[in-house]
């Protein structure tokens, strides 16, 4: 940190600089009282506050992820419905069988190989580089690959198996029954009756994913070399940033915390059975 | 696909182990659960069998560098002249080392966790069962990446870690199963023939209800081993070893389409194999599960 050849007056000024002459409890106390007041400290290796480096770099995560939440719910929830309505035929075996497959593959891999198909070889889409700069054509340009990589692999084989067993059990309620009985139309009673219903579990995984987005987008940002969140994590590893991983990992927690207690929220308001006291 | 005949009248309670015929002739009837079996089973063998089936060395250099396939190198060569094919090989122990390693700690881990809270109930399941809630709350992959990064990345630590973070779902399934099983009417037979907690439990609760967190680790496995390619990949893997997401790595670094796909194509399928038999689990534990048909 002080450099190579740094005299040992150097070495003292840099420990003080940084409060390592203090004990380790001062110096936690120093660190959790910080945090309380939204002080999450300094960046060694940006020279620059923590929140700061990880407000900065927010925005790009967030512009990869939501379109593939959004995206990626969209086609799973149609998918899977349409695996549920013909369900044990052979449009729902081939739909199952690709889930898995695409499931399977490993997201960075996957990344990798459209980069190949797509980047290098037809030359239609950028080999790197990303994030919130140039026009807006600039950034769909840069994004289509990694968001595409990431709704194929990640979130519409999810969201398509969780609609299908939902709706698997949506269908033997009796309610269903009695929508049979007194003559509604198939599509009405699968479209209108069952589906609704069968929304609630991609709406809690919905909130789940907040806490896995990271394991996702840091593969999939490296790889496409995106300057979001995911990449300054690996930065922060390599350069032993000790302040702004921990910083990191602050901001994870309390948006996972936040992120739950919305989903709990929400489940309420969709769900009338569920209440809170 | 032909759809499976589930619907024989089976007069056995839902959780109780088949035995072992039973367990054939279900699985020969389902098709992807069988795939999913022989998949691991020729990975396994490959692992096992890396050194006479490989044609070179795990990491045996020669001139040929970045060679297309040929005869001599059937996927190529890298950089420095090592065989893809036998680098992929070699890899295969890694991979399943890492997905068997991570399940089995994981199953132990979270058998016990979820027991004991699950039998005795009160207090102690209240503060455990916060507990798993706790865990499940931390982002894994991230504390997975941060530990390997600060505390070394060999093996046995990056296996150690990535357990200590998937324990809690083996753990909830266990206590919701001990917390059915407990009540029904053998379970109390035993109570009052006298029988101690631990032979209760050991003995009569959890041998018939273990098949869904079996099931959980065979998806276990497959995340393990996407996550030990994934680590590897961003290199923070054990250097000793050819891995997967190493071979991944390297084919970036020259941008070589021939190891980039083939080591990838690997991972998937084992991966795939993972998840078709955590399916063939459920549905050859589980007697009369209609849902897993293929």
């Amino acid at each position: 940190m002080a450099g190579e050849y740094a005299t040992p007056e150097i070495i003292a000024a840099t420990r003080v600089r940084w409060g390592l002459d203090k004990p380790l409890y001062i110096q936690l106390y120093t660190y959790i009282s910080g945090v309380f007041k939204g002080d999450l400290g300094f960046s060694l290796d940006f020279n620059r506050p923590v929140l700061d480096v990880i407000v900065s770099r927010l925005p790009n995560t967030l512009v990869l992820v939501i379109p593939v939440m959004i995206i990626g719910l969209g086609f799973g929830l149609m998918l899977g419905a349409l695996a549920a309505r013909h369900l044990g035929s052979k449009v729902d075996s081939a739909l199952q069988v690709l889930a898995l497959t695409f499931y399977s593959a490993p997201t960075f891999w996957l990344g990798l190989v459209l980069l190949e198909v797509f980047g290098l070889d037809l030359g239609w889409f950028p080999l790197l580089g990303g994030g919130l700069v140039g026009s807006f054509q600039s950034i769909i340009w840069h994004i289509t690959l990694p968001v595409g990589a990431l709704i194929v692999a990640w979130t519409t084989p999810i969201f398509m198996r969780l609609t299908r067993s939902s709706m698997m059990e949506v269908l033997k309620e009796d309610y269903i029954t009695t929508s049979k009985a007194i003559g509604y139309p198939d599509s009405v009673i699968f479209y209108r009756h069952a589906l609704r219903n069968a929304l609630l579990p991609s709406v809690t995984m919905l909130g789940l994913m907040v806490g896995t987005i990271f394991s996702g987008v840091v593969l999939v940002e490296t790889v496409f070399s995106w300057p979001g969140l995911g990449l300054l994590l690996l930065e922060a590893i390599h350069a032993r940033d000790y302040p702004l991983l921990m910083g990191m990992f602050a901001i994870i927690a309390v948006a996972v915390s936040i992120s739950m207690f919305i989903t709990d929220l929400v489940y309420g308001l969709l769900d009338p059975r569920v209440t809170y006291k | 696909m032909p759809r499976t005949e589930a619907l024989e009248p089976e007069t056995r309670p839902a959780g109780f182990l088949p035995s072992l015929s039973d367990a054939v002739r279900r699985l020969v009837h389902f098709r992807l659960g069988l795939a999913g079996f022989v998949i691991i089973l020729f990975f396994g063998i490959l692992a096992i069998g890396a050194p006479y089936i490989a044609p070179y060395g795990e990491n045996q250099q020669s001139y040929n560098i970045l060679q297309p396939p040929s005869a001599q190198h059937l996927l190529g060569t890298d950089s420095i002249g090592r065989d893809t094919l036998s680098r992929i090989i070699y890899g295969s122990q890694v991979s399943m080392e890492f997905g068997f390693g991570v399940a089995l700690l994981s199953l132990v881990l979270g058998i016990i966790l979820g027991a004991f809270p699950g039998y005795f109930g009160g207090l102690i399941d209240d503060l455990f069962s916060r507990f798993f809630d706790t865990v499940l709350m931390i982002p894994a992959f991230f504390l997975i990446i941060l530990a390997v990064a600060l505390f070394g990345s060999n093996i046995q630590t990056s296996m150690l870690i990535v357990a200590l973070t998937s324990w809690p779902s083996n753990a909830r399934i266990t206590r919701a199963q001990v917390l059915t099983l407990k009540t029904r009417a053998y379970v109390q037979a035993s109570t009052v023939t006298g029988a101690g907690h631990l032979r209760i439990l050991f003995k009569h609760i959890l041998p018939n209800g273990i098949s869904p967190v079996i099931a959980n680790s065979a998806l276990q496995m497959a995340n393990a081993v996407l996550i030990e390619a994934s680590l590897s990949f961003l290199g923070l893997s054990d250097p000793n070893h050819v891995s997967w997401g190493t071979i991944i790595f390297g084919a970036v670094e020259n941008f070589n389409a021939w190891w980039l796909s083939m080591a990838g194509v690997t991972l998937m399928i084992l991966t795939l194999g993972f998840n078709f038999a955590a399916d063939g689990v459920s549905y050859l534990l589980t007697p009369r599960l209609e849902v897993a048909k293929g």
